[in-house]
């Protein structure tokens, strides 16, 4: 069976939604073909063993593995283990909306320096940093309309690295604040530092038929029960489909993207809940299913111009994969050493702290004392999950009976912790990339992706660094068993690079506009556009660059 | 890289609880555990073997619930007899079932059960220096800390005991909404 429509979307999320929305608002009929489920607030519930033991809104990694390869120094190779046997996975969020059902909502805008990374800092060896086609000045209205359309959170404060904005404030003030905040503010102004309210893609008033947040807890990694958290689909996806020109089918997976003889694309084939196979044909197909899944949708969807995938005449298609390289510092809050109005402050219920550190988001390199990029530090309550935290209390197996006891009752009754996420830019290389595994196939009997993980050396550097900050913050602040972590990992769900946008074809897949330069009519606007990440969480930046995109398409079909 | 316990448990929504399978038509299903149901992956014995040893590793006391009071063997059990948990899991609870066992005939009991408790502490010690032991311990105390911990909808956590004792204040909503 085959369907007709002018403008049909792969991909329900960041990348995916706001073209849905402009693109059917401006009177073109849309198709949203998403893998997962449809699910809205009436279906979230606040169930770790469900959504996180469980994994819930991914799907079962023996059906559907991916295969990682990380470098192994003892054998001198990469070593290839697919996901389902360990576990360490990169799905994130399948359904409708897709991760943003699922995220935290920490915004932070990219800055004008990370858009031209390469010229502003210089090239490193081994890695292919690029300076994107477009400035901080091309995307920041877009930015901007973020604020207003998926709804934004917070309160302009200046400091070194703040964002030049088009409007004075948020449309939306700041979500409520724990009472540790203010004591945040004062020891970092101690410090000679300048902290600022992260904002939230979370409302913090009710709009567009949208509840405010309740401030229930459990919120990064479940799906929000208000619809206060900005996803696409409680932000987006409703308003387009009540348009009544845009249609979301839930439980599609396209297996690949049809093109004929002149090289367009013409058709998306998926299969539907059934098991039954179906057709999309449409004017203009964007893809939007993460990096990973959309580096790899297109390297299965080769035609008659496109031998070795869609838009990959260039050959790079995969290769640049980049994360948001991570770095964390803990630390504790006991009741029994805080004085009695701290302690019952530390004891309130309120679940944010909302605040960030950008002091460091450029550091000085210790050698030479030349520029080079930092990070971000966002400090948050450790989230309430009570399992997950538990079993780190048996430190892997080894500690059980009394002395576990013991643990839990001190980890869970005995104070506050704290949690440092520190985000700053994974570099990228051709050898971090995506490939279709040769051997492994998912349940559809096609080839899955394998992800290959190259580190560069520098992210654990800088990694090092923004961890140390980040426990001297702890320190000032009072806590107790501080501990860090600066592996420079990469984060499992914030995903880019695999179709990095230029203006060169040889070096790029997409042109500025994020249209394959090989396929006129095709276009990616999920993290896969991003040369670089910069070093902030990439979903608001994805968001923009998304509604940016939709602006382009919209001009180039004409009037409807 | 961390690995992670437990694989992702999916399959048919557990039967008589009519509500939350129909609610949770999409919900790949979720350990759900009646406190009295019969034994469905271990034998009597194991069931036995195995509730006397998460009785150790979690122990209950005064004011303090244990293995017992979260109906954590029900729970083990139930959560095993999930379609998709990895057959990996069931392989390994009754291989380490059946190991304690052994260790308890060498100290001249027939099963592990009729130690006492001391002897029981002991017993699962000297398990836990043998090779490959330690993922034993790791996934019997994420089943029972999901027991312990867990939204009482899957059987565990009986009238949130686990979380009063914890000083835990659960999320909302809760799963199992009734009309939805």
């Amino acid at each position: 069976m085959t369907d007709e429509c002018h403008i049909c979307v792969i991909g329900s999320g960041a990348g995916g939604g706001p073209v849905a929305l402009r693109l059917a608002e401006a009177g073109r009929s849309v198709i949203v073909l998403e893998k997962g489920p449809h699910l809205g607030e009436k279906d979230f519930a606040k169930d770790e063993i469900a959504d996180q033991r469980r994994h819930l809104f991914t799907p079962s990694l023996r059906d559907e593995p991916q295969v990682v390869e990380t470098w192994d120094d003892d054998a001198g190779g990469w070593d290839a283990t697919p996901t389902a046997e360990t576990g360490w996975d990169f799905w994130n969020g399948s359904l409708v909306g897709g991760a943003t059902n699922l995220m935290s909502g920490f915004f932070h805008r990219m800055k004008p320096d990370d858009f031209r990374l390469r010229s502003a800092f210089g090239p490193i060896e081994g890695a292919t940093i690029a300076d994107w086609p477009i400035t901080y000045d091309d995307l920041e209205p877009y930015y901007d309309i973020v604020e207003r359309e998926v709804g934004v959170s917070g309160q302009v404060v200046n400091h070194p690295f703040a964002d030049r904005r088009s409007h004075e404030d948020f449309p939306f003030p700041p979500t409520l604040e724990h009472p540790f905040s203010a004591h945040f503010d004062a020891a970092c102004r101690a410090m000679g530092l300048h902290p600022f309210p992260v904002p939230r893609a979370v409302l913090s008033e009710p709009a567009a038929g949208r509840e405010a947040c309740a401030y229930a807890g459990y919120c990064g990694g479940y799906g929000c029960a208000t619809g206060a958290k900005g996803s696409s689909r409680a932000a987006l996806l409703g308003r387009a489909v009540a348009t009544g020109r845009c249609e979301v089918r839930p439980r599609a997976m396209v297996r690949c993207i049809e093109s004929d003889e002149k090289g367009r694309a013409v058709a998306a084939e998926y299969v539907d809940e059934h098991g039954a196979v179906r057709r999309v044909r449409a004017r203009v197909f964007v893809v939007a299913c993460q990096a990973i899944e959309t580096a790899r949708l297109l390297l299965l969807s080769t035609g008659p111009r496109h031998p070795h995938g869609l838009g990959n005449r260039s050959g790079i298609v995969g290769q640049n994969l980049i994360f948001s390289a991570a770095a964390a510092a803990y630390g504790d809050f006991p009741y029994a050493k805080a004085d009695p109005a701290f302690a019952e402050a530390l004891r309130s219920p309120l679940p944010f702290i909302n605040r960030a550190v950008q002091d460091f988001y450029e550091l000085r390199d210790p050698a030479t004392g030349a520029r080079r990029k930092g990070g971000t530090l966002d400090f948050m309550w450790i989230a309430p999950s009570p399992i997950a935290a538990a079993i780190s209390e048996t430190d892997e197996g080894a500690v059980w009976g009394w002395p576990l006891k013991e643990r839990l009752l001190r980890y869970f009754r005995g104070g506050r912790h704290m949690k440092c996420e520190a985000f700053l830019d994974w570099l990228p290389s051709p050898d971090s990339r995506v490939t279709l595994d040769p051997e492994v196939k998912d349940r559809f009997g096609l080839p899955v992706a394998r992800v290959r993980i190259a580190r560069h050396p520098r992210n654990r550097e800088v990694a090092r660094a923004l961890a140390d900050e980040a426990e001297k913050i702890l320190r000032r602040l009072g806590a107790e068993g501080i501990e860090t972590s600066a592996r420079g990992a990469p984060s499992t769900n914030l995903v880019g690079g695999t179709c990095r946008f230029g203006d060169d074809p040889r070096t790029s897949v997409l042109d500025r506009d994020c249209r394959a330069h090989d396929v006129e009519n095709l276009y990616v606007t999920d993290g896969s556009f991003m040369p670089t990440g910069g070093s902030v969480p990439f979903t608001w930046t994805i968001y923009a660059n998304a509604f940016r995109v939709a602006a382009r398409i919209a001009e180039t079909l004409g009037p409807s | 890289m961390k690995r992670r316990t437990f694989l992702a448990a999916t399959g048919a929504g557990a039967a008589g609880l009519l509500a939350l399978a129909a609610e949770r038509r999409w919900r790949r299903a979720v350990v759900v555990t009646p406190p009295d149901h019969a034994p469905r992956i271990l034998s009597r014995a194991e069931w036995g073997t195995l509730a006397a040893a998460q009785d150790r590793l979690l122990p209950s006391g005064p004011g303090s619930p244990g293995a017992r009071e979260v109906n954590a063997v029900g729970y083990l059990d139930g959560a095993l007899a999930e379609a998709d948990t990895d057959p990996a899991d069931r392989d390994r609870v009754k291989q380490g079932a059946a190991r304690l066992d052994a260790l308890a005939h060498d100290r001249g009991a027939t099963s592990f059960a009729d130690l006492a408790e001391a002897a029981r502490d002991e017993a699962l010690r000297a398990f836990q220096k043998e090779d490959d032991a330690g993922e034993w311990f790791e996934t019997m105390l994420g089943y029972t800390l999901e027991a312990l911990l867990g939204d009482p909808i899957h059987g565990g956590n009986p009238d949130e005991i686990g979380w009063r004792w914890a000083g835990h204040q659960p999320g909302w909503p809760r799963p199992g909404r009734s009309g939805t």
